[in-house]
């Protein structure tokens, strides 16, 4: 295997890094492929998971299971249940375009924006997303370390563990045992579905919700609180890191165009599971919180204490091992995402595939960013609700431009060839990028200034 | 599948790379991807949308500074 031996060794080309890895699960896929049989056949489906089910399951954080436990608490089994399978349809409508860009032009997200729209577009986006990364590390680090502290572990094991781990995975594993690993730790996103039959919902008023009842928003649809929440729901399902990793990720695994139609079911997989997720925690809440006070302001700390005493020791120690799950994840491909993206942006070799002696900066200047992270989680009286409320507020700023990109690159012929948007793709695309534009400024600003639609 | 001997493990290598180098050819890893060249003749509408986003980008940045600062919002 002389030829790919060579180019692995040469560093002048930094898309050929890892490469020998790479064509290994390549011939993989290719003698499963070939292969009869429903063992082989059930092997080469879960070879061929990854980057959608990761995304979606990583998209179910921390900060989202507060999110999905405020509108539960707020709204209970009302419009917000049904509107999951919405914004499951947005996510796949949105997510779908990353697998098309990655596996035809075989370049990351961060790449092509720098690349065909210059270094202002692309140092624009890179800064914003490593921000928005690194603020959000710091999130998923808290809700780390606060299931820990509810399990008896004390912040300064849990913490730097899950750094460690974190930093393990990326450095010594290449990348599909790197996948596999964390899609083991993403299936554990499922902890909650068990605890929504534990709370023993009305079952009944669960299938009512889907047929429209229970749609009623007190205060209206322009009310402060209705606002964060739709906001705050749309944020935690369509994130500017989500794009960028799953197609950094889509062309770290090799897919090629050929396994697009594979990607969009793994994909539908994903999104599937993150559906059930955020059901599961709108359920659990609307059964242990619905009718709290300031419930769209409610803290991990509210959230524990009334499951604990509603449903006991058991189901409090299941959610907080479920937020510590959420943390890891998510802190998992974020921190992929950001190596990804400075990779392509500095185009230094990227691939989970090199060994670090090969791949130094790429690995060394995300674990940076969360080394950052986790330290001022470990730091007393970290201001959570500034952190969150920073997030919200880069990503505002963020999303319209990253989905303009997107949109703009898939309708481009000269790198997408037979693959650019049909005209029916993109007249939703364009809808759902109104409605995220609409809906990302109402919420700016609902948050900045409360008392601007007079509630 | 166990190789004991050394010819054998010399073998199966030799097998494994000519498996791989194959599989390099038919999926093309080894050609050099197409160059992106910068977008240089951009259509009005994507003048205009560019435009659009510089301006959102400048007034929201402008709104939130001025939020932040102001006390508006502490977290």
């Amino acid at each position: 295997m002389s030829a790919p031996q060579e180019h692995v060794l040469a560093p002048a080309n930094p898309d050929l890094a890892g490469l020998e890895h790479r064509l290994r699960d390549r011939l993989m896929l290719h003698e499963l492929r070939s292969r009869r049989g429903l063992w082989n056949r059930l092997a080469l489906g879960l070879a061929l998971i990854g980057p959608g089910v990761l995304v979606m399951l990583g998209d179910n954080d921390a900060g989202g299971v507060l999110t999905y436990a405020q509108t539960g608490a707020a709204y209970g089994l009302g419009i917000f249940l049904p509107m999951m399978i919405l914004l499951g349809f947005i996510a796949y409508l949105v997510q779908e375009m990353t697998i098309r860009l990655g596996a035809v032009t075989r370049r990351g997200h961060a790449e092509l924006i720098w690349k065909r729209y210059g270094p202002f577009w692309g140092w624009f986006s890179l800064i914003d997303l490593v921000a928005a990364n690194v603020l959000t590390l710091m999130t998923e680090f808290v809700g780390i370390r606060i299931g820990g502290e509810v399990l008896g572990i004390a912040a300064w094991i849990t913490v730097p563990a899950a750094l460690a781990f974190i930093a393990f995975t990326l450095i010594a594993l290449r990348y599909y045992t790197w996948e596999r690993v964390a899609l083991a730790v993403a299936a554990l996103n499922l902890v909650f579905v068990p605890l929504a039959f534990m709370a023993h919902p009305d079952w009944h008023a669960v299938a009512a919700a889907f047929g429209g009842h229970g749609w009623v928003v007190p205060g209206g649809f322009l009310s402060v609180t209705f606002l964060v929440l739709l906001s705050a729901n749309i944020g935690t399902t369509i994130a500017p890191w989500q794009l960028f990793f799953q197609q950094s990720c889509v062309v770290d695994k090799g897919v090629l165009p050929k396994d697009i139609v594979a990607s969009r079911r793994e994909l539908k997989l994903g999104i599937v599971g993150m559906m059930l997720v955020a059901m599961a925690l709108i359920i659990l809440a609307a059964q242990t919180l619905h009718g709290a006070p300031d419930a769209s302001n409610l803290e991990f700390d509210a959230v524990l204490k009334s499951i604990d005493a509603k449903l006991g020791d058991v189901p409090m120690a299941l959610f907080a091992l479920g937020l510590m799950e959420a943390g890891l994840i998510a802190s998992i491909v974020i921190t992929a995402s950001s190596a990804w993206a400075i990779g392509e942006a500095f185009d230094i070799p990227r691939s989970i595939n090199a060994p670090p002696r090969q791949a130094v900066w790429f690995y060394a200047s995300a674990l940076a960013g969360t080394t950052l992270a986790a330290a001022v989680v470990l730091l007393p009286h970290v201001p959570l609700g500034f952190l969150n409320l920073s997030v919200q507020v880069i990503a505002t700023v963020f999303m319209p431009s990253a989905l303009l990109f997107l949109l703009l690159l898939l309708n481009d012929r000269e790198l997408m060839g037979e693959y650019v948007n049909t005209p029916l793709r993109n007249a939703l695309s364009w809808a759902v990028m109104a409605g995220l534009i609409v809906c990302n400024v109402l919420y700016g600003i609902a948050t900045l200034f409360p008392h601007a639609f007079g509630n | 599948m166990q190789h004991h001997t050394r010819a054998e493990r010399r073998h199966a290598t030799e097998a494994e790379s000519a498996r791989l180098a194959q599989i390099a050819q038919q999926e093309g890893w080894l050609q050099p991807l197409p160059e992106v060249h910068r977008a240089t003749h951009l259509k009005p509408w994507q003048h205009a949308l560019f435009w659009g986003l510089r301006l959102y980008i400048v007034v929201l940045t402008v709104i939130v500074a001025w939020a932040f600062a102001s006390g508006r919002v502490a977290g």
